[in-house]
């Protein structure tokens, strides 16, 4: 606000001058020329009516000779006031205009408004630097959860996009580098309601520089980073950022996870994605050589994963010595079929397209399955196979906007079958670079498409907003695949055909009063009790809880007859409608209360006084008997 | 020699002396207290106000501030005088008089100060 003064004044210094010298040069000659009164007796202005004269002379309104008819001499200078004034007023009012119109003006107003904004936010928020692909995927999932979000954002089309994004809470955002430390101070990182930063740009060195910031100005702030290299990595958790992201990393234990427990693996995808989207059962990717063109650091992270799940690998690199690239490297892009028959297609189990170039991961594609086909087609086994194959591979890569969901659900294949599967269907993978090209990566009808930015998105929503997910997830890992397919087939049974929204109900007096009250009471609250429809308790809730974390002990899938005590944490999953069914008995007494089966009780004080009252006289008169409690 | 400088001290020197010239005399007494000299201070202290404009020290902050109050006492002078000759029927008696000297007295002490200040970053400015 001070800034916008400063300026405004600056600039209108000049025209404010010569307003005042115009003024006080007319209204000092208007006190000094004589009048007359019509009687003929001399006459002059005093100062007061001299200054009510000069101000509607000057604003051209008008009002005439007052008091009495001019003089020639008086006319005279009228005549030169007129002109000297309204210029005047012209100059000032053009200053204003152009100011209005000036970018540095206008840029200082933003500011202002960008933090009185974020002043106003009231609830707990999350800064969010870098509103590329990433942050415009995050933000708008945040606000659909409620959450809200700052942006600050180097690049004034960016920022462009999100004024014209449609989104359900306004979001303050600056056009600024969120390195740096003023910009992170207008955002609010000091504010008590600022619960953390989301370094999301594209460039690792800008992410760093916020993540340092960050934790300098305020150090018990919750960082969340994206990386793309190992070295920015090392060098981010050195100073403790709480999450560091790198997408490459992110998907090759995906798919690490895949090739070593393709169960556990489904329940992760299920269970991460948003809710509401088909549900898939992804292709399992099979053992075996897989082909791995480009050796960046998608390449780089891939191999390694692979290789710690004992799957070999021929690496396919143009510069095989810039990119350090192991032994046995052939030699070209995976674009040119020779390249490709070189690395022994004909064998391979899979193909990896990992360039930073769409066009050539595309082109890598669709060459290798051509040759792939060319081959087997003669040989005519592979035709029926292929259209088997397809609804669930393009539902992959459809996850979030497909309503193929029954056609995709149907074949309920389990992993052993894919191993029977002949050679000839190559699994494919393609990393996608750009969102715009996501169309033709899904026409293109791949296994899996690596789409970093959604994978972070993702990532850092179970993150931010169910901290649970990620310990569950953690846990399910070391069980065992039968345990994993018992899940998925629950999952699938609650939920119909449409993935899973997690959320956690924390008995706490703040998140769950009626829990809290009804426990403190001495009522037992099962799992099941809240696992029914707080309108009709003869029905269950499409849910599942899926850990009951209890003084930090974790135990997975608790029993329905678990009884709840204070200062428990349940993940729950299911269907995103169940949700508010079941926060509405953690919040709302009388619902609790129909669900534990103890009928309607007193709602109002006068109420539950008059009841307190009948049970004390009922216990007086019932003593003798003595068997009630 | 900084002519933007020459113009500032000027107006800042000139708005405290207008401004006594006009608090000097007695102090209930019409004829000792010219409206020119006034109206002359009043404008006078106003572009003084509009050359401090723009200033993000903390001395440009003060010296606004001072102008601010000397604009304040001033308007509030001409404003007793132009409602005692032109509302009320008093004129330009003692007490009016009295009560208009008075208020340019309180702007004469923030002139003051205005010019004080500026003497001492004058003094301490050593170039």
């Amino acid at each position: 606000m001070v800034k916008v003064f400063i300026l405004f004044f600056r600039r209108m210094r000049a025209p404010l001058l010569v307003l005042i010298s115009a003024y006080s040069i007319s209204i000092a000659g208007m006190v000094l020329i004589p009048g007359m009164t019509p009687e003929g007796e001399p006459w002059r202005f005093d100062f007061f009516h001299a200054f009510y004269f000069v101000s509607f002379m000057a604003s051209t309104i008008g009002f005439g000779e007052i008091p009495y008819p001019f003089t020639g001499a008086q006319r005279i200078w009228t005549l030169i006031s007129i002109y000297l004034t309204v210029i005047s007023w012209l100059y000032a009012i053009g200053t204003i205009l152009s100011l209005i119109q000036d970018p540095t003006f206008r840029r200082a107003v933003a500011e202002w408004r960008f933090i009185r904004s974020v002043r106003r936010i009231g609830a707990p928020f999350y800064i969010v630097g870098g509103y590329g692909e990433t942050g415009r995927l995050l933000v708008g999932e945040l606000c659909r959860r409620g959450i809200r979000a700052v942006v600050v954002e180097r690049n004034p089309s960016a920022i462009q996009d999100l004024e014209l994004e449609n989104l359900s809470y306004e979001v303050p955002h600056v056009l600024g580098d969120a390195s740096e430390s003023h910009t992170l101070l207008e955002a609010g990182i000091r504010l008590s309601n600022c619960v953390g930063v989301l370094a999301l740009t594209s460039d690792d060195q800008s992410n760093l520089k916020i993540a340092i910031a960050a934790k300098l100005l305020r150090k018990k702030l919750k960082v969340v980073c994206v990386a793309r290299s190992s070295d920015t990595m090392a060098n981010m958790a050195s100073f403790n950022t709480d999450h560091i992201i790198n997408p490459f990393y992110l998907f090759a234990d995906h798919m690490a996870r895949a090739l070593h427990a393709p169960r556990s693996h489904i329940i992760y995808q299920w269970l991460v994605q948003p809710g509401g989207q088909p549900l898939t059962e992804p292709r399992t990717p099979p053992r075996g050589t897989w082909l791995l063109c480009g050796y960046g650091r998608f390449g780089k992270a891939m191999a390694r994963y692979l290789r710690y799940e004992g799957v070999s690998t021929v690496v396919i690199e143009p510069f095989p010595d810039a990119a350090g690239a192991p032994e046995g490297t052939i030699i070209g892009r995976g674009t040119e079929a020779v390249t490709l028959r070189e690395a022994g297609i004909y064998e391979a189990a899979g193909v990896i397209a990992g360039t930073d170039d769409d066009a050539n991961n595309l082109s890598i594609v669709m060459t290798a399955r051509d040759m792939t086909s060319k081959r087997t087609r003669p040989e005519g086994s592979s035709f029926v196979d292929e259209d088997d194959n397809s609804p669930a591979a393009e539902g992959v890569n459809a996850q979030h906007q497909n309503d193929s969901g029954p056609e995709s659900g149907e074949p309920n294949r389990n992993g052993a079958d894919d191993h029977e599967r002949p050679k000839e269907s190559l699994y494919l993978i393609a990393r996608e670079n750009r969102h715009d090209n996501h169309l033709l990566f899904e026409a293109s009808g791949v296994d899996m498409v690596m789409q970093s930015s959604r994978m972070i998105v993702w990532h850092i929503l179970s993150l931010i907003t169910t901290p649970l997910l990620d310990r569950f997830l953690r846990q399910a890992r070391h069980r065992s695949e039968q345990w994993a397919s018992d899940l998925a087939i629950r999952i699938r049974a609650t939920c119909g055909e449409i993935t899973p929204d997690t959320w956690a109900v924390t008995v706490v007096r703040e998140t769950a009063p009626a829990l809290v009250d009804a426990i403190d009471a001495d009522h037992e609250v099962t799992l099941d009790t809240l696992g029914r429809h707080p309108r009709d308790r003869g029905k269950i809730l499409p849910s599942i809880p899926l850990m009951l974390v209890r003084q930090g002990e974790e135990s997975l899938l608790p029993a329905d007859h678990q009884a709840l005590e204070i200062g428990d944490e349940v993940l729950f999953c299911g269907h995103p409608r169940a949700e508010d069914l079941m926060r509405w008995a953690t919040l709302n007494s009388h619902a609790l209360d129909y669900l534990r089966g103890a009928g309607n009780g007193p709602q109002s004080s006068i109420g539950r006084w008059i009841a307190a009252l009948r049970r004390t006289s009922a216990a007086r008169t019932d003593a003798p008997h003595s068997g009630r409690d | 020699m900084n002519f933007e400088k020459v113009a500032f001290g000027f107006f800042i020197l000139l708005a405290l002396t207008l401004n006594f010239g006009f608090f000097l005399g007695d102090v209930d007494n019409p004829d000792h207290h010219d409206v020119f000299e006034l109206f002359a201070a009043i404008v006078v202290n106003l572009i003084a106000t509009v050359l401090k404009f723009g200033d993000r020290t903390h001395m440009g902050a003060v010296l606004l501030a001072t102008s601010l109050v000397a604009d304040l006492q001033l308007i509030a002078a001409a404003a007793v005088w132009a409602v005692a000759v032109q509302v009320s029927d008093a004129g330009t008696d003692p007490a009016t008089i009295a009560s208009v000297v008075s208020l340019s007295g309180g702007a004469l002490l923030a002139n003051i100060a205005s010019v004080t200040l500026l003497i001492v970053e004058t003094v301490t400015l050593r170039r």
